[in-house]
């Protein structure tokens, strides 16, 4: 019977507490793409968005074993990148970057979403990015941000009418 | 805006594209060179090797000293011997 991805994913783990690079490189393969896509939504400038997924990366080669098991391995990783992004922006209040066409946003829709993305608080941003631009369920994007399905059902039914009426504006 | 208008643009809005962070984070790890790396520099070392020992064995000053060295010690130690004798 096939594993499924997140049973690969902690026997991968298993073997990065081993010290395993090649298990932590194709942990690497399998999640960068998320785990930038996240950062870069989150903390709105290519550079961070690549120096935190990578130290999120780094920090699991480092502290894999501090890996509970309560969560997927996904989770993990994005709680990781999570902490950090909200760290830097902390840190220096968002710069959020110039958007430009073909610096990470794609097309127009992305390069509009991310402007409206850009004028939410971080808690609401980061909900919506995990469950409507990074496809995470709902389940596993309470996982993450630690909260309960129902709080964040709530959370992003609030969040979308912001967004709602940010991108309303912009059209107007 | 209505709910579906919203999703339409969510669901237009792309995956970004992702670097490859792996160049990145390798340096980084503090593990010595990885297995390629080991395999690459005893694949260089044997063609170094392969190609001196494949070399003609032509006039080699150094062995000459050396032979020339084991054998005035030789004598050293016969012509000490045979004063010894004497």
């Amino acid at each position: 019977m096939p594993r499924s991805p997140d049973e690969d994913d902690r026997r991968l783990l298993e073997r990065v507490i081993r010290q395993d690079e090649r298990a932590l490189r194709t942990l690497v393969q399998r999640h960068q793409r998320l785990l930038f896509g996240f950062c870069f939504r989150v903390v709105g400038t290519r550079e961070d968005a690549e120096e935190i997924a990578s130290e999120a990366f780094i920090r699991l080669w480092r502290k894999a074993d501090a890996y509970r098991g309560d969560c997927s391995v996904k989770s993990f990783l994005c709680r990781i990148a999570l902490n950090e992004c909200r760290d830097r922006l902390r840190r220096h209040r968002p710069t959020m970057g110039r958007l430009e066409e073909g610096e990470g946003a794609i097309n127009q829709e992305e390069l509009i979403v991310l402007c409206a993305l850009r004028q939410l608080e971080e808690s609401d941003r980061t909900a919506i990015v995990l469950h409507h631009l990074d496809g995470l369920s709902i389940g596993e994007a309470a996982e993450i941000l630690e909260t309960n399905v129902g709080a964040l059902k709530m959370k992003l039914v609030r969040a979308r009418s912001k967004l709602k009426a940010i991108l309303e504006d912009c059209h107007e | 805006m209505n709910d579906r208008e919203l999703d339409a643009l969510l669901n237009a809005a792309m995956r970004v594209d992702s670097p490859n962070l792996w160049k990145r984070i390798r340096p980084q790890l503090d593990c010595g060179p990885s297995w390629v790396e080991i395999r690459w520099a005893c694949a260089i070392g044997l063609l170094v090797l392969a190609v001196w020992a494949s070399l003609p064995s032509v006039h080699r000053p150094g062995e000459e000293n050396f032979e020339s060295v084991a054998l005035k010690s030789r004598m050293r130690k016969e012509a000490l011997a045979a004063t010894m004798k004497y």
